[in-house]
């Protein structure tokens, strides 16, 4: 039975759970798959990739396809789709809150509590996409 | 293969920041780690080289130890990071790269600090089973007994107590050691190694040493069963007791056992403690007789204590009053000279005497009509036990 999901995910388990909702596949492609994605910005350990693997077969986000031999190939579950659907809406919301700030005109003064002019009541929820 | 030189790890195996530091600072000096075994590890010498250890906990189960080993997969991610497996020491596995350009083991803090999850509740987990033992269980299960266990403990045992404790304090640094370190890692920041991590290590490192040596003088002692008491047959035993016997209760006379009774249920144990310079556990079933004529025939149990300090004694009398004396309603007399007396009621009557450091329990009856009861005998155990 998989134990309790992630509370959060960092951007390496990010990464990795972004590449097995592409394909199935083998933890040294997903690293590569990271690796690809951010301009080689982000490379992955390997003590970090497989303790990622292992913490994401715990918790039921993947599953084992095959063996061959030392490479072991993982498919994304349901749960695992719900996981990174979750963290996509949460970053998306992150980009939204920042671009819509970013659009308002730079006060100097500090935000009174609230946030003021550019606070809360100013700024309209952004729908997401 | 060339000739290993065994050295101690200076940390504990649990210090993944002091292990990484004097591994790196061996190999600095040209000595390459190649084995681990019962917290000794395997060198080989070279040149001096720029490698870098890292300990990666291991995903195996609390039982595994030095004899496990990294999966295939484990192993041949690692490789084609330019990360070689070296060997295991306790729940890590050491990996060694000389390549500057490889990327770290753990690249993320945070997943590092998610592997460690399982030590740190081991860790934790030892702490608890630690503190249930030193101070849940005595409460729950040892009530009466405390205060007896700590005065008559013999010597040895004192051994084991003092590891315990030595083991309690070792379990709480390794909990607290782990909780800090995932602290850190959980808030972005990578291990850090260095010179101070080493110097901790070794603290760390001496107190599991101190542990270690002092179980092996308990299992030594053990062995040699050096201050551990053992029952004399009260016939052969020739030294005063510094309280009444039998004989004394009945004013003197000749004291005959049955022969089946004669070391089995006449024996006197004495013993000298750290805590309490004397303790006599005395149990004897006899008759006396004077000029042939039976004058008591009966059975005496004595349990003297002269402690150390008059708190621990106080302490004895209170764990004898709620262990010997319970479910009686002892009585509180008040004689000159003695600090406390207690005396129950009922056919198997027992006594309780304090003076100072000094603590006995009684329990004495006789057989049929014959011989003093425990209101005459009163007297003399007093006398006695002011005397002795």
């Amino acid at each position: 039975m998989p134990k309790k999901a992630l509370e959060s995910l960092t951007e390496s388990m990010f990464y990795v759970l972004m590449a097995f909702s592409v394909a199935e596949c083998c933890g040294a492609e997903a690293a590569q798959f990271a690796a690809a994605r951010t301009g080689g910005a982000l490379r992955l350990g390997p003590a970090t990739l497989y303790t990622i693997l292992a913490k994401f077969l715990e918790v039921g986000y993947l599953t084992e396809t095959s063996v061959d031999g030392r490479k072991r190939t993982y498919a994304i579950t349901a749960a695992g789709r719900d996981a990174y659907a979750a963290e996509l809406r949460r970053l998306r919301r992150i980009v939204a809150d920042a671009e819509a700030a970013a659009a308002l005109p730079y006060a100097a003064k500090p935000l009174p509590e609230g946030g003021g002019a550019h606070g809360a009541a100013a700024l309209a929820p952004v729908p997401l996409p | 293969m060339a000739r290993l030189r065994w050295r101690p790890f200076p940390c504990p195996d649990y210090d993944l920041e002091g292990t990484e530091s004097w591994l790196q600072a061996m190999a600095a000096k040209g000595w390459l780690l190649r084995e681990s075994f019962a917290g000794l590890a395997g060198f080989t010498q070279g040149a001096p080289d720029a490698v870098r250890y890292r300990l990666n906990a291991t995903r195996g189960s609390v039982l595994d130890g030095d004899w496990a080993a990294p999966d295939g997969e484990e192993k041949a991610l690692s490789a084609a990071a330019g990360w070689h497996y070296v060997c295991a020491r306790g729940k890590f596995f050491i990996y060694a790269c000389d390549d500057a350009a490889a990327p770290e083991l753990h690249t993320d803090p945070a997943v590092q600090a998610l592997q460690l999850e399982r030590l740190r509740r081991d860790a934790w987990a030892s702490v608890g089973s630690g503190l249930f033992f030193a101070a849940i269980y005595p409460l729950l299960w040892l009530p009466g007994k405390i205060w007896r266990i700590f005065a008559a403990l013999p010597q040895y045992l004192s051994g084991l107590v003092l590891v315990s404790a030595i083991g309690l304090t070792v379990a709480l640094c390794r909990a607290f050691y782990l909780w800090g370190l995932s602290r850190r890692l959980r808030g972005g920041q990578a291990p850090v190694r260095g010179a101070r991590q080493r110097r901790r290590g070794r603290r760390l490192q001496g107190l599991q040493a101190m542990e270690t040596m002092v179980l092996l003088l308990f299992v030594a002692a053990l062995f040699a069963r050096r201050g551990v008491p053992t029952a004399q047959p009260l016939p052969e035993y020739t030294d005063p007791l510094p309280f009444a016997t039998l004989a004394d209760l009945a004013g003197g006379g000749t004291v005959e056992w049955e022969p089946e009774d004669r070391y089995i249920h006449n024996t006197v144990t004495v013993s000298h403690t750290l805590t309490a310079p004397a303790v006599y556990e005395l149990e004897q079933h006899a008759a006396v007789r004077q000029e042939g004529q039976p004058v008591l025939s009966g059975g005496l149990y004595v349990d003297y204590y002269e402690t150390r300090w008059e708190w621990l004694a106080k302490g004895v009398a209170r764990d004898l009053r709620a262990d010997w004396l319970q479910g009686e309603h002892a009585e509180r007399l008040l004689l000159p000279g003695i600090d406390e007396t207690w005396l129950t009621p009922g056919p198997y009557r027992q006594l309780l005497l304090r003076r100072g450091c000094r603590v006995m329990s009684v329990t004495f009856f006789t057989a049929g009509e014959q011989g003093p009861t425990m209101d005459d005998a009163l007297p003399v155990f007093v006398e006695r036990f002011l005397a002795g």
